[in-house]
């Protein structure tokens, strides 16, 4: 197993005020998004709870809230006194890529629905793009 | 971690409080904001044990022992430090009341506070940083912050904020705050009170606050919404809806806005000036 402790690259946390989103959320998401795109790796160790909460002042048992549901659904692994690590289960990636990939469609189909276009017209714009190539 | 039961409270000939109850759970952190004389202050000098209720009880939790004075942090406007004495003599005063062994001093070195000055030649802002790196000292098991952090520049607020969640992240402290600015301090509470007129108009948690509170906007008037403020211009009706549902919207022509905790509270008060 990796073990990258002096890694400096983390993850991106542009936290949303407006958003319903609850912090804990957009905090795990921020974390996924990171290992999606490969930014955090296999036993990449995540900033403390103390350095996350008094970098973008959260409240600690929020950043807490999300680590430890993050350890839950097995994207991180604590060690007793030394923090939260990066674990990469392919598998999970995977299944949850295509989740978010899903939805990104399906927000976007709801956009162009809105300006008047259907899923036939995404579908010839796509086709006429595919033989452009 | 504090439960206050039917609490009564008069100012003179004015009652502030009536039959109030109020209820916090060890190791919350909770905002109560609201519109001048709302009863913000009142309620957190009773809180601190300040002010005492005339009727109905406040009673505290086990964290805080048989002295619960004693395990509670209040930073009040009205700041009583011994003006001549010197930082350092104040210190060791309060170490030696409060048993601190080793009084922590990163707080004041960063904000370049001089341990040798008289307390009465600081600024104001340094007589708040001053007396809460004192308080913090003692680490609190609960917490009290009127909204003090309006009166000094944002570099000291910043310094005040990050030692407060340091505290915080010993997971040992209850923090009650009152604040009106929430630039900063957005993401902190886990639980928003808002007070109207000596009464809770609003009680939620944070995680859900954004959920429930929104604003709807109409070309026509929208009837019959949860409504607790509302602005009508020339081309649209504005709507601030507490609690929002998704069903209230349903098959009505009209957008939905999320608001940030400023617009929430902002809108609170307005609708309380209507």
């Amino acid at each position: 197993m990796q073990m990258n402790k002096s890694e400096t690259q983390s993850f991106e946390l542009n936290l949303n005020v407006k958003s319903a989103v609850p912090i804990f959320e957009q905090i795990k998401n921020a974390i996924k998004t990171a290992i999606f795109l490969k930014k955090l790796n296999e036993g990449h160790q995540l900033p403390s709870i103390r350095d996350l909460a008094l970098k973008h002042k959260i409240n600690p048992m929020t950043a807490l809230k999300a680590y430890s549901l993050l350890e839950i659904e097995g994207f991180l692994y604590s060690r007793r006194g030394s923090g939260f690590f990066v674990h990469v289960d392919r598998e999970k990636v995977k299944k949850e890529k295509q989740g978010v990939f899903e939805k990104e469609v399906k927000e976007f189909i709801e956009k162009i629905n809105d300006l008047g276009y259907s899923v036939s017209d995404l579908k010839n714009e796509l086709e006429k793009r595919l033989k452009g190539k | 971690m504090i439960r206050i039961k039917n609490l009564n409270y008069w100012f003179g000939s004015k009652r502030v409080f009536e039959n109030f109850s109020l209820e916090i759970r060890e190791n919350e952190a909770v905002l109560i904001t609201g519109s001048n004389g709302a009863g913000k202050t009142t309620l957190l000098r009773l809180m601190a044990g300040v002010f005492f209720p005339d009727s109905g009880t406040i009673e505290y939790g086990q964290a805080l022992g048989k002295n619960p004075k004693a395990g509670i942090g209040f930073i009040s406007d009205q700041i009583s430090l011994y003006q001549s004495m010197s930082l350092q003599e104040a210190i060791d005063f309060h170490c030696q009341v409060h048993h601190i062994k080793e009084f922590d001093a990163a707080m004041l070195a960063e904000a370049k506070l001089d341990r040798r000055k008289k307390i009465k030649d600081l600024s104001v802002g340094q007589k708040l940083i001053f007396h809460l790196s004192l308080v913090l000292s003692a680490r609190p098991r609960l917490l009290l912050l009127d909204e003090v952090l309006h009166a000094i520049d944002p570099y000291l607020r910043e310094i005040c904020i990050r030692y407060v969640l340091e505290l915080l992240t010993l997971g040992r402290t209850t923090l009650v705050m009152i604040n009106l600015n929430y630039y900063d301090i957005e993401y902190i509470p886990q639980r928003v009170i808002i007070l109207r007129n000596n009464a809770i108009a609003l009680d939620q948690p944070m995680d859900s606050l954004k959920d429930k509170v929104k604003k709807i906007v109409s070309k026509v008037e929208i009837p019959g919404l949860p409504t607790f403020h509302e602005r009508q211009f020339t081309d649209c009706f504005e709507y601030f809806v507490y609690p929002f549902e998704k069903s209230i919207v349903k098959n009505i022509d009209c957008e939905v806005f999320d608001l940030n905790l400023n617009d929430i509270v902002t809108a609170f008060i307005g609708g309380e000036y209507a």
